[in-house]
């Protein structure tokens, strides 16, 4: 069945639905990996599967329907008790999962769904026939020998995959875009051959088709194409000369090997070479082009079609009654494993199953991200002319010309305006939240796989999954997490005998802790591996420039392990394929930053890392204190202020030339704002308030001539003209309509930390 | 083994003699351009040809067009630069055997040779 047939919404539902099924289940199996002998989880991913897989079926979905049925018939076992799901087991499971992912990924972009490994589909329908898998066999997960890839089909196809060297594959693109063409003027030549007028200049251009496709052929090594190439080229030669009954016989053959060709193509468009039994078509051919009388059999009609050919001649078998033209999924769909025994015993009970058999979830509505997006904005908008109408009411507030009542009423009003706006934001704000799971969901499988590569053994804790963070900020999280959880894997943990030897367990863990802090949600990333040695950063800190030797030896730990974060560092003595190549801790950093969210390193040696992340909830909107420089208002990020003091005069001092502020214990670099805006550099005007901002560990002072207030701001990004030179981040409207720039606080925190380094 | 070397660049060319020498081979004759090739190849008759696309008077893929009307066989290595490639097919389809980028270290040279003639013995 053609999936452009139906409705696109089904289509979307159907990969919305079974992407979510998909996490799922991948989830559960590696859950089941660990507690096999869980009846009820088993059940549950076989559902999943089940519901994928019959949706799939009914949209037409062939390649995808053959290894999610090749999954389920093994997970049948499982579930009887014929086989248990073993370390071998789950690779091909993990695979098969693998495969249908990617297969959600091909429709959307309306590529053909790629060809299931065969050794994988084979090693699951064994597995459902309570064969165990020989363990000798490994290769079943990698296999890259084309023998071991090909799929023999009931009907003599073989299907194996594009092995190329790497010259030729970087070629396979223009081939595949240069055989589109080209097949189309194979088509329309052949076509002409029927036309008796035409016949002779058609042959003619076979010719030169056949040998230039034959040229391609040749050079990527598709023999069988270049064979059927050829082909081409010898009928083009001598098709003129032949007789009415040889050409009768010889035109049907050559649309048949055109829609070879074809297939073929498309095949190759999904990296497949198809290899058919072209044999008997390959040799009536050449008999009848040398002249040879067909045998009676052999004369086909005037009318016979290349489908009548294809089954004559035996590259389909005859008992096919499929009459579509081949496409690419039709091989993927032939072939019935070889041993339908224990297939058939299990489909009734597979049937037999609701097909609405998904998972209890919440009754859902899928809205268009866009919209949110819209409504999210329209908030922000609300919000302002909420903040506006309640600094008109408390100026109203303070004048004696409105009646007492009346007032009173605008005020009442105001204040609800205030509470409902604050419950939309609210509301806004949840349907873009999601729970973190959605991106932990995926890391059980992620150390799985890692644990397998490094040898080590690992179990991952999950805390506070159900932390719900805005889509934005789970999305960006994604990427610093899996290069945080790599290295906590590589680097962090030691191998078994290294922790039997230091007096631990053999088996490491990689705890995620999340929760909500106030306005912010922190994720913990704890290993209990061999800690970061603080010599080591802190001389390659020095080595790199970043700090002087008598700096590093004043620091606290915590500061020496933020160097891990800086640009280009990395202690790993060798750079392994999972982690280590000395870019990625500051790619992290720079990912969070962007959230306007923070990073911190603590590490114990000899018991562990600790990596913290703080994050907004949300980035649109959030709460700021306005504070008055000169005559311009500035925001300050509420998160980022620690207090506000009005420094007496013996409190602010100059260390080497450097303003500094003595706050109680600690000496704090202080900041001009008047200086840093250069609102108006010849002022002497008042500065009387320091803020003290803190970010990543550092608190500096900055002086600020008023404080205005807290407001709920809305963060607008600033023109790429805009070219202030000061350290701000965006901008904001304020409640009585004016715009206020918001103060980066990060790059503050550099110029202070600069400040105190000259 | 005798191998045609046709580029424009005498650079080029004495590089590529260079590396070819070091591979074993020292049956070389050189042609500047596409037309010298056609001329030289008649009393030449080389087993191998390493062929520039971009050449004065007569380009790389013209000559391997005329020199295949008569020479379906002898195999032809295209040199092409990197951003060449997008038509390397057109070359492919003229009936060249095999290609190289540039640049090309002799590893890399003697492993498309070696490719190239090992796929017409079979």
């Amino acid at each position: 069945m053609p999936l452009d047939a139906f409705d696109p919404d089904i289509l979307q539902d159907f990969l919305t639905e079974s992407g979510e099924l998909l996490e799922e289940l991948e989830g559960d199996l590696v859950t089941l990996e660990s507690t096999p002998d869980d009846l009820e989880l088993l059940n549950q991913i076989f559902r999943a599967l089940h519901t994928i897989k019959g949706s799939a079926s009914f949209l037409g979905l062939t390649n995808l329907v053959d290894v999610a049925h090749a999954a389920e018939t093994a997970l049948n076992a499982a579930r009887s008790g014929e086989v248990v799901v073993d370390r071998n087991a789950m690779d091909l499971l993990l695979e098969a999962v693998d495969t249908v992912r990617l297969h959600l990924q091909q429709i959307p972009a309306g590529e053909p769904l790629a060809t299931p490994n065969p050794a994988v589909v084979e090693g699951l329908t064994r597995l459902g026939s309570g064969e165990p898998i020989d363990a000798s066999q490994p290769e079943t997960q990698t296999a890259t020998i084309e023998s071991a890839q090909s799929a023999s089909g009931a009907d003599g196809r073989v299907i194996s995959r594009l092995e190329l060297p790497a010259n030729k594959t970087d070629l396979i693109e223009f081939l595949l875009a240069d055989l589109d063409e080209t097949l189309a003027q194979i088509d329309a030549q052949v076509t002409a051959l029927r036309e008796e007028a035409e016949r002779a200049e058609a042959a003619d251009a076979l010719v030169e088709l056949g040998e230039t496709l034959a040229r391609s052929a040749e050079f990527f090594e598709f023999s069988q194409m270049a064979e059927l190439a050829q082909l081409l080229n010898a009928t083009g030669q001598t098709l003129p000369s032949l007789g009415e009954t040889h050409t009768a016989s010889l035109l049907p053959r050559i649309e048949a090997v055109a829609s070879i060709l074809r297939e073929q193509a498309e095949g190759l468009a999904a990296n497949n070479v198809i290899t058919c039994p072209v044999e008997t078509l390959g040799a009536r051919i050449r008999d009848l082009l040398e002249g040879l009388d067909p045998e009676d059999d052999l004369v086909l009609a005037e009318d016979a079609t290349a489908q009548d050919v294809l089954r004559l001649d035996g590259v389909i078998s005859s008992g096919d009654t499929n009459d579509t033209p081949p496409n690419p999924d039709a091989p993927g769909a032939e072939p019935e494993p070889a041993d339908a025994a224990p297939q058939q015993a299990s489909t009734p009970e597979a049937r037999a199953e609701p097909p609405a058999s998904t998972p209890a979830v919440e009754q859902t509505i899928r809205v268009e991200v866009g919209r949110l997006e819209t409504l999210m904005n329209l908030v922000g908008e609300l919000v302002l002319q909420k903040n506006r109408v309640a600094a008109l009411a408390r100026q109203l507030e303070s004048t004696e010309q409105l009646e007492g009542e009346f007032r009173e009423d605008i005020t009442v009003a105001a204040g609800n305006l205030d509470r409902v706006t604050g419950d939309i934001q609210v509301a806004v704000m949840r349907t873009r939240m999601q729970p973190l799971d959605k991106l932990f969901g995926k890391y059980p499988r992620l150390i799985r796989d890692l644990a397998k590569k490094t040898d080590k053994q690992i179990s991952l804790v999950i805390e506070g999954g159900e932390t719900e963070v805005d889509k934005s900020v789970l999305e960006e999280l994604g990427d610093p997490m899996v290069h945080l959880l790599r290295n906590a894997a590589d680097h962090g943990l030691e191998l078994p005998a290294d922790r039997v030897a230091a007096g631990k367990d053999e088996g490491g863990t990689i705890r995620i802790v999340a929760a909500h802090e106030g306005s912010h949600v922190s994720v913990r990333i704890i290993d209990d591996g061999r800690g970061m040695p603080r010599d080591r950063i802190a001389a390659k800190a020095v080595e790199k420039g970043l700090a002087t030797e008598q700096e590093v030896a004043q620091l606290s730990d915590r500061e020496v392990y933020r160097f891990i974060l800086a640009a280009g560092f990395s202690t790993a003595a060798e750079v392994t394929d999972l982690s280590g190549r000395g870019v990625g801790m500051d790619v992290v950093r720079t990912n969070i930053e962007a959230l306007k969210g923070t990073i911190d390193v603590d590490s114990t040696p000899g018991s562990g890392t600790e990596i913290t992340i703080k994050i907004p909830l949300t980035v649109a909107i959030m709460p700021a204190m306005l504070v008055r420089v000169d005559e311009e208002i500035y925001a300050i990020p509420l998160a980022n202020l620690l207090e506000i003091v009005r420094p007496e005069s013996g409190r602010v001092s100059t260390i080497s030339g450097q303003p500094v502020l003595r706050l109680r214990d600690s000496i704090l670099p202080l900041l001009s704002a008047q200086k840093l805006f250069g609102t108006d550099p010849h002022s002497r005007g008042e500065a009387p308030f320091a803020v003290v901002i803190q970010h990543n560990d550092r608190a500096f002072g900055l002086l600020v001539s008023e404080l205005i207030g807290q407001q709920e701001i809305v963060i607008k990004p600033l023109d790429e003209m805009f070219d202030h030179k000061g350290p701000v981040s965006g901008a904001t409207v304020r409640d009585d309509g004016g715009v206020s720039l918001i103060v980066d606080v990060a790059q503050m925190a550099r110029i202070a930390e600069h400040q105190t380094d000259e | 083994m005798k191998i045609l070397l046709i580029d424009d660049s005498k650079t080029m060319r004495n590089i590529q003699k260079a590396v070819l020498s070091q591979l074993g081979y020292t049956e070389i004759e050189e042609a500047c351009d596409g037309q010298d090739a056609l001329s030289k190849v008649g009393a030449f008759a080389p087993n191998l040809l390493l062929v520039d696309w971009n050449m004065p008077k007569m380009d790389g893929l013209t000559f391997v067009r005329n020199f295949r009307q008569n020479d379906k066989t002898t195999p032809i290595i295209m040199v092409t630069t990197e951003s060449e490639k997008s038509r390397v097919i057109e070359a492919i389809k003229a009936g060249v055997n095999n290609y190289v980028v540039k640049p090309f270290t002799p590893d890399i040279l003697s492993q498309r040779i070696n490719e190239t003639l090992g796929r017409l013995a079979a």
